[in-house]
């Protein structure tokens, strides 16, 4: 990527953020972020080493989903994202910055979680990586889902089957199922990273398997959302 | 020639017809050319092609000596985009929607404050544009459309929803810009502003170009040469049309100039729109 | 000319769009399904007592889903200005909200119904049962117009949508809370949902047998009365909230 490509990454994940804050998305996660640790110190204290990992998933892990896909269908009611696209702006790099942006609310609203319940220490530097993938990867599975509805509604519900596939890695943390069947998932490697995260004395040569997992994930994710956006998304960007 | 199009067809996806049949025409550096037509025409369909916003055309279409399917982001570069509704970030300012905008172009562009000033928009406006009346959006998206200094500037209905004072604001904005050397490919319905600032228009129905031409010659080409002549008579106002095309209605004429107490003397051309109708046999507020 | 008439049009056109409407048809069935997840979950918990503290979460689904699914319609309605079309038709405002609040209450009641029936646990007190019930509906149209009324925006909802989740975990703290600052969570109409619904699965009887360290010593009342005196208040506020930002 060049020095230009960059800046207009930058320029453009700006501007997602300062359209959530608007709308005071990031101060409302972030409050509830705070509402979850507090009260998983008030009711789950003994359990955390289960608990944390479970919501990270649960929790910033899906925020991608629904906030990218509902930024979305904003800027088609808007029609700001036709104007995007007479910029020199690559459609590329207006989804990345739309991921991007959304991650970096994610990463910090679990940063707060994770920081807040098992304390900060180097365990939370380290979670940073596989969380910010995992919540990048919910955002293009909220971009790729988006391109198949035509209402924000629709969508809603239609995002259901697909966020119960997502959320399977639950049933491997809870010892339903062997984390050996679901490791075709990449959201196995998010619970497993925070999962490994979560312990006192972390796995260091499984946590980079993990973060290489997520990022192979976002690299199939990225190139499958610029499919989406040149097949179902370019010619359907206003409202008619 | 900034843009030659040949033979350019275009259907939507799925759909049946195809909405451009095989438009032919050219557009000089510096021209202000219309683009004329019955809504459903296919005047904003050519233009989003142009604009590169719909990709998948055929025929050929050239714009600054390139072949425009070839072109890439840079393109963007030298074009201006000012679209038919608002497009603007709603819970931002005026400026911070163009400031947000000038990040995204690799050439010099204009600083936001001068440009929302040139068209009467408040500068400093803490207001979201959400909150802005539809005229005052347009002029944002129109400021917008100007901040990279386009060779090419696309406008689709730029005066629709503003009051006489700021449409006559954006006339005169359109024929300065165009004297500085911009094309401008503009396409509307409001025959006033076609007739007043375009070099050439073009008559565009159901997919098809019916003609391109000067307004004025267009005008001259269709009118019936005949002078109406209002005089006061009676105590009342009394009208007379003579033809000058023959001799003893052209001497009568002359005879009331010189000893009638005529109050006002009027050619007959045909407004823009009756040649539109006259040559596609279509009213151009009729679908 | 009397509004049933065109209630009664309005209710056959929407009739006829849930049967023709696969997404409608959706958001009916969800909440069914999630019922089914629920009861096959359940049983994996190693937690005394888990069918029964989830028994409230499988009637509460269909209401939240619901509210939340029709919130987002009427915030996009807002966006693309169409709800001004329906101020300009002979049907008065009022008449459109009730008949928008009443239909989202009913079909939230039978479904709620359907999913504690797949859900499968036996209720000890069939009318207290009953009450607590119709209340938990009427969370349906009080989210549906708090996300209509208070969020311009899709973000805005989302936003809105994550406090209202959090706020329906808002029970779970009478597991941590003892009974003098459970006051603190009056306000919330899940609150008494939940524990009404509980009281009525174990029975006023079993209550002290449950592992639950602090109940509250609410009358049998008011487990029903006093969220819906809360729900039906919330509608009618937002209702007017919702008319005036949507002009």
């Amino acid at each position: 990527m060049s020095a230009g490509e960059a800046a207009r990454l930058a320029h453009a994940v700006r501007l997602v953020l300062l359209v959530q804050a608007r709308s005071r998305f990031p101060h409302v996660y972030l409050g509830v972020a705070l509402a979850m640790t507090v009260a998983v110190r008030l009711l789950a204290r003994q359990h955390a080493e289960l608990v944390v990992p479970a919501l990270l998933l649960g929790e910033p892990g899906t925020l991608g989903v629904f906030l990218v896909a509902g930024q979305r269908f904003l800027e088609r009611n808007e029609r700001s994202a036709t104007a995007l696209l007479v910029t020199p702006l690559p459609s590329g790099t207006s989804i990345a910055a739309l991921v991007i942006g959304t991650a970096l609310v994610g990463t910090a609203a679990g940063a707060v979680l994770q920081g807040g319940v098992l304390g900060v220490d180097a365990r939370l530097a380290l979670l940073l990586p596989p969380l910010f993938l995992t919540v990048t990867l919910s955002g293009l599975l909220g971009y790729v889902l988006s391109g198949y509805f035509s209402e924000f509604t629709r969508f809603i519900l239609g995002a259901v089957p697909p966020l119960f596939v997502y959320s399977l890695p639950f049933a491997s943390h809870f010892g339903l199922v062997p984390p050996l069947a679901l490791v075709w998932l990449p959201t196995q490697w998010s619970i497993a990273a925070f999962a490994n995260l979560a312990r006192p004395e972390p796995d260091l040569a499984a946590w980079s398997a993990e973060c290489a997992a997520l990022a192979a994930a976002n690299a199939a994710g990225f190139q499958w959302a610029q499919h989406v956006f040149r097949t179902r998304i370019r010619g359907r960007l206003e409202v008619a | 020639m900034l843009l030659e199009a040949a033979e350019l067809s275009y259907t939507y996806p799925g759909g049946a017809e195809p909405v451009l049949r095989g438009l032919d025409f050219r557009i000089r550096e510096g021209e202000i050319f219309g683009f004329l037509g019955p809504n459903g025409s296919g005047k904003t369909t050519t233009q989003k092609l142009l604009a590169r916003i719909l990709l998948g055309y055929s025929g050929s279409v050239r714009v600054f000596g390139e072949d425009l399917s070839r072109q890439g982001a840079g393109y963007y570069n030298r074009i201006g985009v000012c679209f038919e509704f608002p497009n603007l970030y709603e819970k931002l300012t005026a400026e911070e929607n163009l400031e947000f905008y000038r990040g995204f172009f690799d050439v010099p562009t204009d600083p936001a404050a001068r440009m929302l000033e040139r068209l009467g928009l408040p500068v400093g406006d803490k207001r979201p544009v959400g909150q802005y009346s539809k005229g005052m959006k347009m002029r944002v998206v129109l400021t917008r459309s100007l901040l990279n200094r386009p060779r090419l500037w696309f406008l689709d209905e730029p005066t629709a929803g503003q009051d006489p004072q700021h449409s006559v604001l954006i006339r005169e904005l359109i024929r300065e810009r165009a004297r500085a050397g911009t094309t401008v490919f503009l396409t509307t319905h409001d025959m006033t502003v076609a007739d007043e600032i375009c070099d050439r228009v073009a008559f565009i129905v159901g997919g098809r170009l019916a003609l391109v031409d000067e307004p004025r010659r267009l005008k001259l080409a269709h009118a019936r040469r005949v002078v109406r002549v209002e005089l006061r008579a009676g105590g009342g106002v009394e009208r007379r049309d003579f033809a000058l095309d023959r001799e003893d209605e052209k001497r009568a004429f002359l005879e009331l100039v010189r000893d009638g107490p005529v109050e006002t003397i009027h050619t007959q051309e045909p407004s823009l729109e009756d040649v539109f109708l006259e040559v596609t046999g279509r009213r151009l507020g009729a679908p | 000319m009397s509004d049933v008439p065109k209630l009664t049009a309005l209710l056959r056109k929407d009739a006829r769009g849930v049967y023709r409407d696969r997404f409608l048809l959706w958001l009916c069935v969800y909440p069914l399904v999630l019922a089914a997840l629920l009861r096959a979950v359940a049983p994996w918990i190693p937690i005394d007592g888990m069918r029964l503290y989830l028994a409230p979460a499988a009637l509460m689904l269909a209401p939240n889903l619901l509210g939340i699914v029709l919130g987002f319609a009427l915030i996009e309605e807002r966006e693309q200005k169409t709800w001004l079309l329906l101020r300009v038709l002979p049907l008065r405002e009022r008449t459109l909200f009730g008949y928008l609040a009443t239909t989202a209450t009913l079909l939230s009641l039978l479904l709620s119904l359907a999913c504690a029936w797949i859900y499968g646990l036996p209720v000890a007190d069939l009318a207290g049962f009953l009450g607590v019930a119709a209340a938990n509906a009427l969370t349906a149209p009080l989210l549906m117009l708090m996300l209509g009324a208070a969020a311009a925006n899709k973000i805005e909802g989302l936003a809105l949508g994550k406090i209202i989740s959090t706020s329906s975990a808002v029970p779970l703290l009478c597991f941590v809370l003892a009974p003098p600052w459970q006051v603190a969570l009056v306000w919330s109409p899940f609150y008494w949902i939940y524990l009404g619904l509980l009281r009525a699965y174990a029975g006023e009887a079993q209550l002290a047998a449950l592992p639950l360290p602090h109940w509250p010593a609410w009358p049998g009342w008011s487990y029903a009365l006093v969220p819906a005196a809360l729900c039906v208040a919330g509608v009618v506020v937002f209702a007017r909230i919702y008319r005036r930002r949507a002009a």
